[in-house]
């Protein structure tokens, strides 16, 4: 009895072991994907390749309709379709506007560890930025076999609880109105 | 010695009572906001906003122009000594705050790292880096909030920005125990507005960007505040953040 309790724990641990390894080692490519993308385009089709990544890294559809919560329901097909598009052109700018912003120019991200949780992995990693590091956390979960960012949490402030109190005072403002906040979004 | 220990102890009680008053009246929630992960204890919004529009206009007429003047006739490396500077002032603090958070070693490290900047280099410089000693930051209010202490209503205080009645009462602890400023009162308020200068020129361009982009300055920073501090207080937090419902990719 006690070898089979023994032998059930070595295989969770093990297969969680194995599951953070895959994850750190997901993460790691996408962040030295990340790099050269930045350092290769020299700012040329930046905005295209950006959005490459992002569809192919982010989990955009879970991401954009968790931000509308029960709005989605209540709107149409092609309202839904509009908003998809818009919501990936804002975060295309956002992230164009990060790089912008800190004058990141391709410094290396250091990935420190991948912890499991209850709504998939959390990947702590640091930027080391003119002497100083910042605190960069990814939410990334399994979806079909492939792994997709959740969230980005930078020093603390999650990207998607942010965005949902800014999506949601709009939404409020417009009377729940989708396209208004597509139109927003557009902008 | 005994006129610190009163205002220490009178400041503190006021403010926590303050702090345990509201907080009986935190119950009254705004379930939208709880289930969005987005919900900040805001009774005076009202006043507040109006606190932060005035704010805006002193930071625009007063504040951005001394910050914009500072970092266009500071060179770099001036700029990056001035802020390792005041950084350095305030590692007595930071010792303090870990000593009262129970941790002997983030606080031994925070005096090494002072006594260190400041012989080699009176604090221009981070030497202690060097020496394998990492910076860390704390204050009062991460004390108290580790203490049990809930976070209490949010605020806009005038100059000085966003905090909660917790972190109030940690700023206004922070002037007494900070072991700098017992040695040399008299610098006090020249260090505070010095440092406070340093502090917004450091961050102008996020500010500006906030100030641009946000669709309501307000509500962005309250939640970018609210983020910040539970991060640095709860180890757990990222954990218990809300997480988007999975759909198919």
């Amino acid at each position: 009895m006690k070898f089979k309790i023994f032998f059930i724990f070595f295989i969770f641990i093990a297969s969680s072991t194995q599951a953070n390894i895959h994850v750190k080692q997901w993460s790691e490519k996408m962040s030295q994907d990340f790099i050269q993308l930045i350092n290769s385009n020299e700012n040329m089709n930046l905005d295209s390749d950006l959005e490459k990544f992002i569809v192919n890294n982010f989990a955009i559809n879970s991401i954009s309709m968790s931000l509308i919560g029960r709005i989605a329901n209540k709107s149409t097909d092609a309202d839904l379709e509009r908003y998809k598009k818009a919501f990936l052109i804002h975060i295309t700018n956002s992230i164009n506007n990060l790089i912008d912003t800190t004058d990141f120019n391709g410094q290396d991200i250091k990935i420190a560890e991948v912890k499991k949780d209850s709504n998939g992995y959390l990947v702590y990693s640091e930027i080391l930025h003119k002497d100083k590091t910042y605190s960069i956390v990814w939410r990334v979960v399994e979806i079909n076999n492939k792994y997709y960012i959740l969230d980005i949490i930078i020093e603390n402030t999650s990207f998607y609880v942010t965005k949902k109190s800014e999506f949601s005072n709009i939404l409020r403002q417009n009377k729940g109105n989708l396209n208004k906040l597509s139109e927003i979004l557009e902008q | 010695m005994i006129n610190y220990i009163r205002v220490i102890s009178i400041a503190t009680i006021c403010l926590f009572s303050l702090n345990f008053n509201t907080f009986a009246e935190e119950n009254i929630t705004d379930e939208a906001k709880i289930d969005n992960g987005t919900y900040v204890y805001d009774p005076f919004e009202k006043v507040n906003r109006s606190i932060l529009k005035f704010n805006v206009i002193v930071d625009d007429i007063a504040i951005q122009p001394i910050v914009s003047t500072y970092k266009t006739v500071t060179p770099d490396i001036a700029e990056k000594g001035i802020l390792n500077f005041f950084s350095n002032l305030k590692e007595p603090l930071n010792s303090v705050a870990f000593l009262l958070q129970g941790d002997p070693g983030k606080s031994l490290n925070s005096i090494g790292r002072f006594l260190t900047n400041s012989i080699t280099t009176l604090g221009f410089y981070d030497t202690s880096k060097h020496l394998g000693l990492k910076k860390n930051n704390s204050d009062m209010g991460v004390v108290i909030g580790k203490s049990g202490i809930p976070s209490g209503p949010f605020l806009i205080i005038p100059i000085l920005g966003p905090a909660n009645t917790r972190d109030l009462a940690g700023r206004v602890l922070d002037t007494y125990v900070n072991p700098i400023n017992i040695a040399y009162s008299e610098i006090r308020l020249s260090k505070g507005i010095g440092s406070g200068i340093v502090a917004r020129s450091e961050y102008d361009r996020e500010y500006n960007d906030l100030k641009t982009n946000s669709n309501d300055l307000y509500d962005s920073i309250k939640l970018l505040y609210h983020q910040r501090r539970m991060g640095e207080i709860n180890k757990d937090h990222l954990r218990d953040l809300p997480v988007p419902k999975i759909y198919i990719e």
